[in-house]
């Protein structure tokens, strides 16, 4: 499986991130307690997070996957089941793993 | 008043859980309305027709709707100085004016996104932050700065309603006119000269004790008085406001009671023939068609001018003291002649020789102000023994003067027995702050309701605002004055309604 992320109208292919890859649902919007008790809550959205770990990377594919994670920009993510959406990516890391050089690269995206 | 408001629209906003559909466009270019809901990070906006010292809606003291919104700003999209920015030819040379639209509204599954109009304005300061997270906060002041900055000088409107008068001014302004109720009573004079359109329309409002404002889609209108007991959305509750809310409250106006209320009026009348303006120096015309022209103010306004008249009005020599008379061309333009200035125009064909105008002056019938009278109205002996505890009549005296609208009787008698029956107790305004109600205008009647503190009163909204963010609800909070005892009558005698009859016909009203 493949995903693809990267500027918008440029985006780059990579294996898709290991086996765990959690999606989360945010409802954006407030809640507030009437004087009556009532819970008044308005929404105004619904929007994703996404926590996503590529294992055994190679050298180069660390590299090219962090160009595009570390871009100041809003990027566009085409996950492995399908969809595409507009994030923001949140301080992507890398690990090193020896001998044979192997790379963990983790991030958050979160929908725009 | 009350805009339409679909079934969806109401449930949704009655609902203990709703979508929200807010929608913000802002015409950059003049022409094309941009949207940028989705860089709003707040946004806030209030309308009134309280007179803020009294707390009552003190006929014709409107105050200028107001809006704010906080856009973020992280890509420097709204920063003047960068000229990278694809709003850099609509805001590199200020924002100032660029008009704004806020919307908001419910969304769900069958209806759709559903949005009324909140706000119509313009941009009127901007405050750019850099540090952090860049933001830009706009602020932003209703269709009312339209006629707040715009002045004008008109000729004399004798006879004319206050709806009438305030249509022509808003056409000179070009301001979108929605719905001038019908005056009280004409007026005898009425001009401008060189006068914010926007004050004298809150005068004119006073002098007919009507309101003027501006409205969420931009609109101006004038409600009369009468607008309380006519208007449907003033007659039947638009919305009940009930314990599902974050405050209720009520607050009383003790300092805003007055006993005795009195309303200065001066008539006018159209005097004898005199000089309305004088040159004192002479006037040198040059050859060759060459025009000399210059705004003559009049010593007092002018019911009707006459046109100078060689000989009688000025003289027209050469230098050599020789009549040119018939060399000189006097044109006062219809168009630029006001009531209290004119545009006086010479010119002179004569190949070679200047004209001098000596004692060039412009007779007329002046509009002269007769001695002020007053219209007096004290509160019901009941009233002082009661709720002013048996105080003089003259306990304390509210006195309306130096509106030139005021020139009649009728008016000044029904200011002063409106004011009376208004002012003569302390009023109690109700508070509510909730789920905003996106269909409320000012003026409504909304029926609020807190049963452990004994409210359940109908009453006329005077203020109304409302904030936004995506992090919190759409919070409203109005400011109502109770319907109840307002008027002495709940209903007066109206022409092709009221049926005229020896006892129990509808009274006059005031």
């Amino acid at each position: 499986m493949i995903c693809k992320i990267g500027l918008p109208g440029a985006t780059v292919t990579f294996p898709a991130p290991s086996s765990e890859m959690t999606r989360r649902s945010v409802k954006v919007g407030a809640s507030r307690r009437a004087v009556n008790g009532t819970l008044v809550t308005h929404y105004v959205a619904v929007k994703y997070t996404w926590s996503l770990t590529w294992h055994g990377l190679t050298t180069a594919e660390k590299d090219a996957l962090l160009v595009e994670l570390r871009r100041l920009a809003t990027l566009s993510w085409e996950p492995p089941t399908g969809g595409s959406y507009s994030v923001v990516a949140k301080d992507p890391d890398d690990r090193l793993f020896s001998p044979t050089p192997r790379w963990q690269v983790s991030v958050e995206l979160e929908e725009v | 008043m009350a805009q339409a408001a679909t079934a969806t629209l109401r449930a949704n906003w009655a609902a203990d859980t709703a979508v929200l559909s807010p929608y913000v466009a802002i015409q950059w270019d003049g022409v094309n309305w941009t949207e940028e809901t989705g860089r709003v990070q707040s946004m806030d906006w209030a309308a009134s027709v309280q007179d803020p010292s009294s707390g009552l809606p003190f006929l014709g003291a409107a105050v200028i709707s107001s809006a704010s919104l906080t856009l973020h700003n992280a890509d420097h999209r709204f920063s003047a100085d960068n000229a990278a920015s694809p709003l850099y030819a609509a805001i590199r040379y200020g924002f100032k004016r660029i008009p704004v639209r806020i919307s908001m509204g419910f969304w769900d599954a069958s209806a759709g996104h559903e949005r009324l109009r909140q706000f119509t304005g313009r941009i009127w300061k901007v405050r750019e932050v850099n540090s952090g997270t860049p933001v830009v906060m706009l602020t932003l002041q209703g269709m009312e700065l339209d006629l707040g900055q715009f002045k004008t000088s008109t000729p004399l409107y004798r006879d004319r309603r206050v709806d009438q008068v305030i249509s022509t001014l808003l056409a000179r302004a070009n301001v979108g006119v929605g719905g001038l109720e019908r005056g009280m009573t004409p007026i005898p004079y009425l001009w401008l000269d060189d006068e914010n359109v926007w004050a004298e329309c809150q005068r004119l409002a006073q002098a007919d004790a009507g309101m003027f404002y501006c409205d969420e889609l931009g609109v101006a209108r004038y409600r009369r008085i009468t607008t309380l007991l006519e208007h449907a959305d003033a007659t039947s509750s638009q919305a009940t406001l009930t314990g599902r809310a974050w405050e209720i409250g009520a607050e009383e106006l003790g300092l805003s009671a007055y006993t005795r209320v009195v309303v200065e009026y001066t008539a006018r009348e159209q005097g004898i023939e005199e000089v309305l303006y004088e040159e004192a120096q002479p006037i040198e015309v040059l050859p060759g068609g060459v025009v000399r022209q210059f705004t003559a103010r009049y010593r007092y306004p002018a019911a009707a001018l006459i046109l100078p008249v060689a000989g009688t009005d000025y003289q027209a020599v050469s230098a050599a003291g020789t009549s040119m008379a018939s060399s000189l061309y006097v044109a006062l333009p219809e168009n630029d002649r006001q009531t209290q200035r004119c545009l006086v125009r010479f010119s002179n064909p004569h190949a070679y020789q200047s004209v001098y105008v000596y004692g060039f002056q412009l007779r007329g019938y002046p509009l002269l102000g007769e001695e002020s009278h007053d219209a007096a109205a004290v509160v019901p002996a009941l009233t002082l023994q009661t709720y002013w505890r048996n105080a003089p009549a003259d306990e304390k005296v509210y006195r309306i003067a130096e509106n030139d609208a005021l020139q009649t009787a009728a008016q000044a008698e029904r200011l002063a027995g409106v004011l009376r029956d208004w002012l003569g107790v302390p009023r109690r305004l109700l508070k509510w702050s909730g789920p905003a109600v996106p269909w409320l205008q000012l003026l409504d009647r909304v029926t609020i309701q807190d049963p452990e503190a004994g409210i359940n009163a109908d009453a006329y909204v005077l203020h109304k605002e409302c904030s936004y963010a995506p992090d919190a609800t759409w919070d409203m909070t109005l400011i109502a004055l109770p319907v109840a005892e307002l008027f002495a009558y709940p209903t007066y005698f109206r022409l092709g309604a009221s049926t005229y009859q020896d006892a129990g016909s509808h009274p006059l009203f005031y």
